[in-house]
């Protein structure tokens, strides 16, 4: 009888070669959907609006915005000299309730312009109660 | 005379471990990653002398150039809705056993705002957002005077 010959076995190989591939798409993705950038801005308090008519009775100080124009207490300034006239209040050893601020804004009002009176506010420790005008 | 014929070594360059390393890299993106919850709108933030760095916060409200508000990157018709939707989100999330600090977190709205936008747009958003018991984290880049 010939003797037998033993069988070759067959290597069994996966292929990973693919693998990297979609590895690499998908890193791809992570890069372009990931926010690396901190987002920065301000925190500002703001007592909820039922509030700000009580705010309003109080003798507190009052900031308007007009036409993007910057007044405080009807005075015609700039936002370093607002800055500036916050600082003197002295609004961080105040109590919560004189830290209030009150902001206005009437006639052509951008975002930019509120948002650095409201950024100034906040750096100077005030709370701010936004009043609207009445239509 | 007989020249020797020099055999030509193949040049092999392994490949096998970039899988590894794209791998190791993937789980890298997607730990620290975290997905915008803004729809990819055009807006251009306010700037302002003093800035600070700003928390994840849960809520995100957003004003584009158009004017078009936006809550948790949906687009919604108007202020009221913002205050409902706030509303809501704290009433659902906020409970009495809530620490004071994830009470803090969980009412603080990021707010995002065009800087050309007008006054008639964003200010009763602002008003929205303080009415329904939120508190504004306003998004904007240092000025650089």
């Amino acid at each position: 009888m010939a003797r037998r010959h033993p069988k070759k076995r067959r290597e069994a190989e996966i292929q990973v070669s693919a693998f990297s591939d979609i590895a690499f798409l998908l890193i791809i993705f992570f890069i372009l959907a990931t926010t690396l950038v901190h987002v920065t801005g301000i925190v500002a308090d703001m007592p909820s609006g039922e509030n700000t008519k009580k705010e309003e009775e109080k003798k507190t100080a009052t900031v308007s915005i007009v036409n993007d124009q910057i007044l405080i207490d009807d005075k015609n300034v700039t936002i370093k000299e607002l800055r500036k006239r916050l600082a003197d209040m002295k609004l961080p050893a105040k109590s919560e309730e004189d830290k209030v601020v009150l902001l206005t804004a009437s006639g052509h009002v951008t975002y930019q312009t509120y948002f650095d009176v409201m950024a100034s506010i906040s750096a100077a420790g005030g709370v701010t109660a936004i009043l609207q005008e009445e239509e | 005379m007989k020249k020797k014929r020099r055999r030509r070594k193949m040049l092999l360059v392994s490949v096998a471990s970039m899988g590894d390393i794209a791998f190791l890299l993937i789980i890298f993106f997607m730990v620290c990653s975290r997905f915008a919850k803004d729809p990819q709108v055009d807006f251009t933030a306010a700037t302002t002398q003093t800035v600070v760095e700003l928390d994840d916060y849960p809520m995100v409200v957003l004003i584009d150039k158009e004017s078009q508000i936006y809550f948790q990157g949906d687009q919604i018709g108007d202020a009221t809705q913002v205050e409902n939707e706030v509303r809501r989100f704290i009433d659902e999330n906020i409970n009495e056993n809530t620490s004071d600090q994830a009470r803090e977190k969980m009412k603080t709205v990021t707010f995002r705002c065009d800087r050309s936008v007008g006054k008639h747009v964003f200010e009763p958003v602002i008003e929205a957002i303080a009415k329904g018991g939120g508190r504004i984290a306003a998004v904007g880049e240092p000025s650089k005077d």
